[in-house]
């Protein structure tokens, strides 16, 4: 079984219950989910904890069968929308309640037994794959900082209000190998601090505090960026997994 | 970089609709065959309460709305005066959530939506009502905008709009100014700032003739007659975000365009207010 450090914290602003990330796992079958609500949404922080929480009971889609993967998302959101079945709303809850909710999803198996994992993505949370070394193997389903945009592939919780587009992808485990899953504004922030030189004490400093799970250096890391407008505002949740070497 | 605030609670946005209400807005459009059935002053109040309606269900969550965004509608024709009426006409800026709970009437109308199979069906759709048409008197755009240079330097004033994302003002009108030239108290509306940047002018120009459209010109070697280069010169260049926006209602706009139509007929008018609107680092 990997280990696991699972850290997630709101945009600055904000308070804790309006972070609209949501991180889910199930550590006997290697299931990790990751949703993140848009902001412009009715009530996305429950369709984010929805579609995580239940994909790691039911991990449908697996394999990039979208038809699997709808019929996960329409019966998730038969119960979202559950909650406000003949609540008294507003004119304008009622007619933002009708447009509904959206939101991105990462979704991960993994086998540790047979050396290898399955993702699947909508929108830009990402995931990334290190060796030993630390050294990135692979980005999805994002690759450049350049990709990401106000614009991603989201999940409605209406059915037909939008179409996503759903990836995937398998591969094989190396020992001792690290797996990242981010939310977009820290995946993005990764991507280019990758690339830019001068950046290296930054991440040198997300290591350190992903393999000493220290909550607080994470926090400064991220306050800190923030404010150099290096580091979008908004939600950020990391779920951290190491590998056990052969 | 400009234009790239962020737009919160605590950071909210100025918008501003500065609408003709000049006698000529009875006349009906004449650009486009589908549009002669509609009074100029009709489609105009009903595009303005359709875009408060996207505000509004934009800032709304599932317990609250959020003011992201402050609004005044200011119209011009007989005098110069706020649109808002009722419980906000004495008002400079009304918050999204104030605004939300205090529209005029609520009015039930009927909207063709997709039956899931291919067709349409009716659906009774709630349509709240802030403004309602107006139309009569002269052109004193020198005098709204004044009125609106007034607005603004009271909200710029304010140490807690400093870092806003710059005022939007979108303004429409069918004709030329009865009261002067505004190019003028437009330079000095444009000096207006926040550290995001200056305060942004788009102008649409609606016309009651058949006649060629223009819309969103880099240059104003494409306009014929004076008053579109009038209208021209005094519209901001769209940043990044507003061709963003563009972009997306399938419109491809050069670097370089200027938030400005010329005889834009109803789609056209619909469209300039989704682009002067939709462009949002709402947190």
């Amino acid at each position: 079984m990997p280990e696991i450090f699972r850290f997630t914290t709101p945009k600055r602003g904000h308070e804790r219950v309006e972070n609209e990330d949501a991180v889910f796992y199930r550590k006997s079958s290697g299931l990790f989910a990751l949703a993140d609500g848009a902001t412009e949404g009715f009530d996305s922080r429950r369709w984010a904890t929805v579609l995580a929480s239940q994909w790691i009971r039911a991990p449908r889609g697996l394999t990039g069968n979208l038809e699997d993967f709808e019929s996960f998302v329409s019966l998730q959101a038969k119960t979202w929308a559950r909650k406000w079945e003949g609540a008294e709303l507003p004119w304008y809850s009622e007619a933002k309640f009708a447009q509904g909710s959206f939101a991105t999803f990462l979704g991960l198996h993994l086998d540790e037994v047979n050396r290898c994992f399955s993702v699947i993505a909508v929108g830009d949370c990402c995931l990334f794959v290190f060796n030993s070394e630390k050294k990135l193997i692979l980005a999805f389903p994002l690759e450049n900082p350049e990709d990401f945009n106000n614009n991603p592939s989201l999940i409605p919780s209406v059915a037909g209000e939008r179409s996503y587009l759903l990836q995937c992808r398998e591969a094989s485990l190396t020992p001792g190998a690290a797996i990242i899953m981010m939310s977009d504004a820290i995946s993005a922030w990764f991507l280019s601090s990758s690339e830019a030189t001068g950046s290296l004490a930054s991440q040198a400093m997300l290591w350190a505090a992903l393999e000493t799970r220290d909550r607080s250096m994470l926090q400064r890391l991220i306050d800190e960026e923030r404010s150099a407008g290096r580091m979008k505002n908004d939600d950020v949740s990391i779920l951290f997994l190491t590998i056990k070497g052969s | 970089m400009s234009y790239t605030a962020e737009i919160s609670r605590s950071n909210p946005s100025a918008l501003i609709f500065l609408l003709d209400q000049s006698g000529s807005m009875s006349d009906f459009f004449g650009a486009s065959a589908g549009d002669a059935q509609l009074r100029k002053a009709d489609f105009l109040a009903d595009v303005v309460n359709r875009t408060l309606y996207d505000l509004v269900l934009r800032c709304a969550k599932a317990d609250d709305i959020r003011d992201y965004y402050k609004v005044a509608v200011v119209g011009y024709g007989e005098s110069v005066s706020n649109c808002l009426t009722g419980a906000l006409a004495d008002r400079d800026f009304v918050g999204i959530s104030e605004l939300a709970k205090t529209p005029l009437r609520v009015e039930n109308r009927l909207k063709k939506v997709s039956d899931g199979a291919g067709g349409l069906v009716e659906q009774q759709v709630k349509f709240p009502v802030w403004v309602d048409p107006k139309a009569g008197g002269g052109t004193p755009m020198c005098g709204a905008l004044k009125n609106v240079l007034d607005l603004l330097g009271r909200w710029t004033n304010d140490p807690q709009h400093k870092t806003a994302f710059p005022p939007t003002i979108l303004h429409i009108t069918d004709g030329e100014s009865t009261d002067g030239d505004p190019s003028q108290i437009t330079q000095e509306l444009r000096r207006i700032s926040t550290s995001d940047g200056a305060a942004l002018l788009f102008n649409c120009h609606i016309s009651g003739e058949r006649a060629v459209k223009v819309e969103y010109p880099s240059s104003s070697e494409v306009l014929h007659n004076q008053h579109a280069k009038l209208l021209f010169d005094i519209s901001s260049v769209l940043p990044d975000s507003f061709i963003g926006a563009g972009k997306q209602i399938g419109l491809n706009l050069a670097a370089g365009a200027r938030g400005f139509v010329f005889n834009a007929d109803a789609t056209s008018l619909v469209q300039f207010f989704e682009i002067g609107t939709r462009p949002s680092n709402m947190r």
